[in-house]
């Protein structure tokens, strides 16, 4: 099971796009995949349509006094499932932050169904909290969406430190892998293009795929489904289907 | 489903399929055998999703409309069968009580029955029920029945399951048609030698060589396969630079099996052999004769005691034989043990049902561990023999490059090795068959038989 988190340390950069699309592509193709939902406002559980609720909400999963499994949804798609969000997921730094091994939850949490999927991809809330270090802790990979801006440049910096510092002290961290992206790519704009030329020199596991600001990206919400399930031959469908082609082969 | 595989057409044999939990789940349950189709289920489905007010999918209902089944084998017509309508619901994970909802309208509503799954109403169509064909001999006999009746009885369940293999063997669908036909001969051929005062003398010396003769022509071909099925065997063996050395001697040996099936079928459409399948049936089915009586000094005998008898004796043959067996033993002192051996087997397999199972069972499994042993030791001095005739033949028809005969010169010595091996395991193996405990064991079940029936 390899596990993958959609992360970064700023807000609306097409992250839940990119979890809810490319979970998609990746059961199209027969992998038993999950997505978690670890953002309280719940965007990627609205675009699978379910309702945002977990019994004893975060804090019965972490701690487990309740099953991951018996949380699940099945989606509208095969071999897609959904573990929803919960709005009490916004205090999941207090809840950890009384647990043993803290940094470690999530990670064992995970290890319930580590024998039911084959990729499990996780929706994070943006900043760099508790409950992030529990993310890093718990993943192969993290996919980093990037608006091709100076700021983004900034934090993808950032987070690169931030592992950096931890690495010592903890050897899962020494794999994981950055898999930074651009995402909401405006080709009218110059500072983008510029960006898309020269960023990518700077971090080893750049993807080369990037995903333009499209509106059927945009009109997911109105069709609360990925964009593949109803744009199979949209622009944005291909490119998402590259880009689980190039993340595929990152992580193994 | 607990796993799926996306196939681009149906796979024959479980290596065909790509790795994945399928594969992994199927190689233990299907190991060398094939995967035939046996029909085809067609319908016109209608697909419902059942939405909750989210839009969201919560349930799915299947209508199957004119559900017909359409036999695959060669004597069907190819006319559709019908199987009815069917309404099939599929829940969708973590809606529980929406999929309560829904069943509660298609009972109380629509007023449906529960339905056998289609699988399983497909099968009872063809009048199958999985897993249960057994090669193993399965009849149930009563004590007091008698000895001629009861043996006809063993070898009327033998010849079936010969006759259940025979399609598959003249076919070559996978190697076990031909394994199951042969040991069916055996068997036959066994019971006729072991239990052969219970037929008069002249009514079964035809079918002893006609067996005989059957069992030959079938021996070419099953160790042909034996060599292909344990060729990835052979390949593991060599460096790792080396295995595709052996590729040359694979298609020599894919070349001989070919050759060898095409005897073997040649033989199966002779007219020898569609007049043994027809004495053979009459005989089977011949009600026992009072003249035989006078010929065949068994006849009339219990089974329990005719049987106890023979297995009284092949146990004492067995135990005396092994317990000559010395490292200076010549190898076909150790074949012929072997062979008694599975006399010895048989026998107790062909008349397990009279005897109570916890006595019989524990001395099987000493003799199988014995036989395995012995199997072992005959199979390397067949193989290390035939490989070296495979090779002198190879190098005659210039198949062979020096790399391969020397690839198959590690093999010979590995076998050497494993042949030493056996032999040296022997003894333990033998002791603890020829155990104490055993012994007794055997007395008590069989030679009181026969104390009895001389008082």
């Amino acid at each position: 099971m390899k596990v993958l988190a959609t992360y970064n340390i700023k807000g609306g950069v097409g992250k839940t796009a990119t979890v809810v699309n490319l979970s998609y592509v990746c059961a199209m193709e027969g992998a038993r995949t999950l997505v978690w939902d670890l953002d309280p406002q719940g965007a990627a559980t609205f675009y699978f349509r379910v309702r945002p609720k977990v019994k004893g909400g975060g804090k019965a999963l972490l701690r487990e006094k309740r099953d991951l499994d018996s949380q699940v949804k099945g989606t509208d798609f095969d071999n897609l499932d959904l573990l929803p969000a919960d709005f009490s997921y916004r205090n999941m730094d207090l809840v950890l932050d009384n647990q043993k091994k803290p940094t470690r939850r999530l990670e064992r949490v995970l290890d319930q169904v580590r024998n039911d999927y084959d990729y499990v991809f996780l929706d994070c809330p943006p900043g760099i909290t508790l409950a992030s270090e529990n993310v890093f802790h718990a993943s192969d990979a993290l996919l980093v969406p990037l608006i091709p801006t100076t700021l983004s440049a900034r934090t993808l910096e950032q987070l690169g430190d931030f592992i950096e510092d931890r690495k010592d002290g903890d050897k899962r961290l020494r794999k994981l892998r950055l898999l930074p992206f651009f995402s909401m790519v405006d080709v009218r704009k110059r500072m983008h293009m510029e960006m898309l030329e020269s960023l990518p020199n700077t971090s080893a596991g750049f993807l080369h795929t990037h995903i333009k600001a499209l509106t059927d990206v945009e009109r997911m919400g109105v069709h609360r489904q990925p964009v593949p399930a109803f744009a199979p031959s949209s622009p944005a469908t291909t490119a998402y289907e590259e880009l689980w082609q190039e993340v595929r082969t990152a992580v193994g | 489903p607990i796993c799926s595989v996306a196939a681009p057409e149906a796979p024959r044999f479980v290596w065909e399929l790509p790795d994945g939990g399928i594969r992994e789940r199927l190689e233990p349950v299907l190991e060398m055998r094939a995967l035939l189709p046996l029909a085809t289920v067609t319908s016109r489905i209608q697909a419902l999703n059942v939405l909750n007010s989210d839009g969201k999918t919560v349930a799915r209902l299947f209508l199957d409309e004119g559900l017909s089944l359409c036999r695959e084998s060669d004597e069907s017509d190819g006319s559709p069968e019908p199987l009815g309508d069917l309404l099939r619901v599929q829940p969708v994970k973590g809606y529980d009580h929406e999929l309560a909802d829904v069943l509660e309208v298609v009972k109380k509503q629509l007023r449906l029955r529960p339905a056998d799954d289609l699988f399983k109403s497909a099968m009872d169509k063809l009048g199958l029920t999985p897993g249960n064909y057994s090669s193993k001999v399965n009849v149930s006999l009563r004590s007091g029945t008698r000895a001629d009746d009861a043996t006809r009885m063993v070898l009327e369940d033998i010849f079936a399951t010969l006759r259940a293999n025979e399609d598959g063997t003249r076919r070559d669908i996978d190697s076990e048609f031909l394994h199951d036909f042969r040991v069916s001969v055996r068997r036959t051929r066994s019971a006729l030698n072991q239990m052969k005062r219970v037929f008069p003398a002249d009514s079964v010396a035809h079918f002893r060589s006609e067996f005989r003769w059957l069992q030959q022509l079938t021996g070419p071909a099953r160790d042909l396969d034996v060599y292909l099925l344990g060729f990835s065997g052979y390949q593991a063996q060599l460096p790792d630079s080396a295995p595709d050395n052996l590729e040359s001697l694979r298609r020599f040996l894919e070349a001989k099996k070919r050759q060898a099936h095409a005897e073997l079928v040649e033989g199966l459409d002779s007219e020898r052999y569609a007049q043994l399948l027809s004495d053979w049936e009459s005989f089977l089915s011949k009600p026992p004769d009072p003249k035989d009586e006078n010929d065949a000094p068994d006849a009339v005998l219990p089974v329990e005691e005719a049987a106890g008898k023979r297995i009284w004796n092949m146990y004492r043959r067995v135990t005396e034989a092994g317990a000559a067996i010395t490292d200076d033993s010549p190898a076909e002192h150790l074949h012929e043990l072997r062979k008694d051996c599975k006399e010895l087997r048989y026998l107790l397999e062909f008349f397990q049902s009279l005897f109570p199972t916890e006595r019989v069972s524990p001395v099987l499994k000493s003799l199988k561990k014995l036989q395995d042993n012995l199997g072992e030791f005959q199979d390397c001095e067949v193989q290390s023999e035939n490989l070296r005739g495979f090779g002198r033949e190879m190098m005659e028809q210039a198949q062979a490059s020096a790399d391969t005969l020397m690839s198959m010169g590690i093999l010979v010595d590995n076998i050497a090795e494993a042949q030493a091996k056996a032999r040296a395991e022997f003894y333990e193996r033998f002791s603890n068959f020829a155990c104490e405990d055993n012994r007794k064991l055997f007395r008590d079940q069989f030679k009181r038989l026969k104390g009895v029936a001389a008082s």
